[in-house]
C-alpha cells in the first residue's frame, strides 16, 4: 500500500471557485483507493455548504479555514501536513506565494510552468509533448532557457518514459542566427550538453509533435498554448454551426465523427489537468482559472502522480 | 435467536439494523455482484468498517440490563444459515433476524415487491416492535434503498405523528401492494404509541450527498463510518466515551483507520451541525477520565489537538431533533422526479442528442 499523501487544494482560485474545486475533490475522495487525502483551503462556510450537497468521502477531506488560502496551503506543505499544492488561481500569484514559502532547487534561478499537450507522430500514434515556460515569468535569459530545458527533460522522463527526451528551442526559424540574442545564446549552450538537442523550431512544430520538450520564454509559451486551445475550440464551433445549417454538412460530419471525436479527445486540455510549476523543492500544480471540476480533478491527480514520482528530486538531479 | 422477551433482564435499548451495505459490504448493483453475494461463504463476507466493533460494544454484557439487536434485511430467506454463521464468526448474537421472502413474492407474481422495500421493511419493523419490550431505539441503515425514508416513517408512526389517512396515502405513493398495506395499517393501528426512536444512522455506502437527507430532519444522521455513529451516540449520552475509544481501536486494528480519518470524520459531523462546539468541549473535559489504553500511544491527545485546530472559527450549534414530520409524499415524488432526470441520454459529438 502507498504511503498516505495530502494534496492542499486552493478553493479560492479559479472562476468556478469554490464549487468547481469542491466538486472535484468530492469526486476524487469517493474513489479513495490510493491513500490520498485532500486539504481544501478557503472560506470554510462556503466550502461546507457545497460539500453537503456533493457526493464525497469526508474521511479523506479536511476543510481548512483560511483568509489567504495560497499562503495557508504553503504553510501546510512546509509543516509537512501536505505534500503538494493545486490551485486554479492566477499564475503570477501562485508563483509569488511559492517564492515566498519554498526554496528553489539548487542552481535553479527561475521557475517554469510546464504544459503537457497531446501530439501525434508520423504513424498517427498519440504521444505527449511538453512546452515550457507557459507563463511563470514573461521573459527569460539564456541561462534560464537552458535551465528550463534541463527541467523539461527531467519532467518528460516521468511523463513520456523516454530516457533521452528530445529538446528544441522555440524560435522564428531553424537558424539560431534569426533568433533573439538570448535564444541564440541558449541554443549555443544546449548544443554543448550531452542531451538530445534538436535545434530551433518554429511554432508550427508545437502541434505537429515529434519533439518531447519545446522551450521558450513565458510570454511566448502562454500565447502559444492559448492559440492551440482557442484554435481547437473555434474549429469545433465552426463544425457545430455547419452541422446544424445544412443536411449535406450534417451527413459529412457524421461520416467524419469517429475521427473528429478522437481529435476532440486529444485536444481536450481538461484531460491533462494543470501545469506543474517546476523549479521549486515542492510539487505545485497550476490549473487554468476557467477549469471545470473535471480539469481540477485531473490537476489533483497530476499532483498526486508527481508526489509519488518525487518530481522535485528528479528535477534537481537533472537540472543541476 | 430470541425475540428479546425470554431474558428477564430489563431491555434498556433496542438497536435495529439493516444488513446489506449497513453491516455487510454487499454489491448488488450488478448481476456479477449479486451472484457473488449469493454464493459467498460466511467467512468471505466483509463487514462495513467499524460495524462489528460498534455492535460488539453495544451488545457488551451487562448484569441487570440488556440491549436488543434486531436485523431486518432485504436478503432472501434462503440466506439465513449463511448469515447466522457470519454473525457467529463476528461474535454477534442478534435477537431477531428478519429476511425477505423473495421467492414467495416471485411465485405470487408480486414483482414490484421483490425490489420494493417500504411494504416489507415497515411491516417487519412494526411487527418486531409488537413482539418485543419497549425501549429507546436506534436504527441503522444505508443509502442504497429507502432506509432513511422507512426508518423515519416508522419513528413517526410509533410516535403517533402519522394518522391512518396519511399513512395510506404514503403507501399508495410508494406503490405498496394491497395486502402488505393492510397489514401495516393494522399494525400501526395497534402499536403502542411512544416516541422511542432516537437517531437513525444512514451509512453512505453509495456516497450519496449528505444534503439529500436534510428533509428528514436532524434525527437522520448520514455517516461514512461507525466511529461517527459512536461519537454521535456518545454526544447523545447513549454510550460512554470508552465505547467510542474501543470502536476506534477496533477500526484501527481491523480496518486500517488512522488519526486523520477520525479527525476528518469528526470535523464532518461539526460541518454538518450534527455535533456542536459543546461536543468538542465535552470531549476535552471528559478525556482525562477515559481509558485510552486500547489506542496507540498519544493517539487521543493528537486527535483532540487536531480536531481543536480544525474546529470552525465561530461557535457551532448542533441541529436539534424536533417533532416536525417530514413531507413524506413530497420526498417520494421528488425522489421519483430525480431518478427520471438522471436517466442518461446518448450525446452526439456536438453535445446534443442526434436527430433520428
Amino acid at each position: 500500500m502507498s504511503d498516505p499523501i495530502t494534496i492542499a487544494v486552493d478553493a479560492t482560485g479559479g472562476f468556478g471557485a469554490p464549487a468547481a474545486v469542491v466538486d472535484a475533490v468530492g469526486e476524487l475522495s469517493c474513489r479513495g483507493t490510493d491513500h490520498v487525502y485532500y486539504a481544501v483551503l478557503g472560506p470554510e462556510h462556503r466550502i461546507s455548504e457545497r460539500l453537503v450537497r456533493t457526493p464525497h468521502n469526508p474521511e479523506r477531506i479536511t476543510v481548512v479555514s483560511a483568509d489567504d488560502a495560497l499562503a495557508r496551503a504553503c504553510e501546510l506543505i512546509l509543516s509537512g501536513e501536505a505534500d503538494a499544492l493545486v490551485s486554479a488561481g492566477s499564475a503570477p500569484r501562485i508563483v509569488s506565494a511559492a517564492h515566498a514559502a519554498f526554496d528553489m532547487l539548487p542552481e535553479v534561478r527561475h521557475a517554469a510552468l510546464a504544459a503537457v499537450y497531446p501530439t501525434w507522430d508520423a504513424s498517427g500514434a498519440e504521444r505527449f509533448s511538453l512546452l515550457l515556460d507557459v507563463g511563470a515569468a514573461l521573459r527569460a535569459t539564456a541561462d534560464e532557457l537552458v535551465q528550463f530545458a534541463l527541467m523539461g527533460i527531467a519532467y518528460a522522463r516521468i511523463v513520456t518514459g523516454h530516457e533521452r527526451p528530445s529538446v528544441a528551442l522555440l524560435s522564428v526559424s531553424s537558424d539560431p542566427a534569426d533568433a533573439p540574442p538570448e535564444v541564440a545564446e541558449a541554443a549555443r549552450r544546449l548544443e554543448q550538453l550531452d542531451i538530445d538537442y534538436v535545434g530551433c523550431v518554429e511554432g508550427a512544430q508545437i502541434p505537429r509533435g515529434g519533439i518531447d520538450v519545446i522551450v521558450c520564454e513565458g510570454f511566448a509559451g502562454d500565447v502559444a498554448m492559448k492559440v492551440i486551445e482557442g484554435f481547437a475550440d473555434a474549429a469545433f464551433e465552426l463544425a457545430e454551426n455547419a452541422y446544424h445549417r445544412k443536411f449535406a454538412y450534417r451527413m459529412g460530419l457524421r461520416l467524419l465523427s469517429p475521427g473528429l471525436t478522437k481529435i476532440r479527445r486529444a485536444v481536450d486540455f481538461e484531460a491533462y489537468g494543470g501545469a506543474p510549476l517546476l523549479g521549486f523543492d515542492k510539487v505545485i500544480i497550476v490549473a487554468d482559472p476557467k477549469s471545470s471540476p473535471r480539469a481540477i480533478a485531473n490537476a489533483i491527480k497530476l499532483a498526486t502522480k508527481n508526489v509519488r514520482a518525487d518530481l522535485p528530486t528528479h528535477i534537481a538531479a537533472t537540472a543541476t | 435467536m430470541s425475540d428479546g422477551t425470554a431474558d428477564d433482564r430489563k431491555v434498556v435499548h433496542i438497536y435495529r439494523w439493516d444488513l446489506d451495505k449497513t453491516y455487510i459490504k454487499t454489491e448488488f448493483e450488478s448481476l456479477r455482484g449479486l451472484i457473488r453475494t449469493a454464493f459467498q461463504k460466511p467467512e468471505e463476507k466483509a463487514n462495513v468498517p467499524g460495524a462489528v466493533a460498534l455492535l460488539r460494544e453495544l451488545c457488551r454484557p451487562r448484569e441487570h440490563e440488556r440491549v436488543v439487536v434486531t436485523f431486518v434485511s432485504g436478503s432472501p430467506t434462503q440466506m439465513r444459515d449463511v448469515l447466522l454463521k457470519k454473525f457467529e464468526l463476528d461474535g454477534i448474537q442478534p435477537d431477531l433476524l428478519v429476511l425477505k421472502p423473495i421467492v414467495q413474492n416471485i411465485l405470487k407474481g408480486r414483482f414490484r415487491a421483490v425490489k420494493g422495500q417500504v411494504g416489507y421493511k415497515l411491516g417487519a419493523l412494526l411487527d418486531a416492535r409488537r413482539t418485543s419490550a419497549l425501549a429507546p431505539e436506534t436504527l441503522f441503515g444505508d443509502d442504497a434503498e429507502m432506509d432513511a425514508f422507512i426508518y423515519s416513517l416508522y419513528a413517526d408512526i410509533v410516535s403517533g405523528r402519522i394518522d391512518a389517512e396519511l399513512l395510506r396515502a404514503i403507501m399508495v405513493e410508494a406503490e405498496v401492494y394491497t395486502s402488505p398495506m393492510q397489514r401495516i395499517m393494522d399494525l400501526a393501528a395497534n402499536v403502542e404509541l411512544r416516541p422511542t426512536v432516537g437517531r437513525v444512522f444512514i451509512n453512505l455506502e453509495g456516497r450519496t450527498a449528505p444534503g439529500r437527507f436534510l428533509p428528514f430532519g436532524a434525527r437522520v444522521v448520514p455517516i461514512v463510518n461507525y466511529f461517527q455513529a459512536a461519537i454521535v451516540l456518545w454526544s447523545d449520552r447513549v454510550v460512554s466515551l470508552d465505547v467510542v475509544v474501543r470502536v476506534a481501536a477496533g477500526m484501527i486494528e481491523r480496518d486500517d483507520y488512522g488519526l486523520v480519518d477520525f479527525a476528518n470524520s469528526f470535523q464532518d459531523l461539526m460541518r454538518r451541525r450534527v455535533l456542536g462546539s459543546d461536543a468538542l468541549q465535552r470531549l476535552e473535559a471528559a478525556a482525562p477520565d477515559v481509558d485510552f489504553a486500547p489506542l496507540p500511544p498519544e493517539f487521543a491527545e493528537r486527535f483532540v489537538a487536531r480536531i481543536r485546530a480544525l474546529a470552525p472559527r465561530t461557535e457551532v450549534t448542533a441541529r436539534e431533533v424536533d417533532d416536525s414530520v417530514p413531507d413524506y409524499l413530497e420526498i417520494l415524488r421528488s425522489d421519483r422526479a430525480l431518478k427520471e432526470r438522471v436517466t442518461e441520454h446518448p450525446r452526439s459529438l456536438f453535445g446534443r442528442v442526434d436527430l433520428p
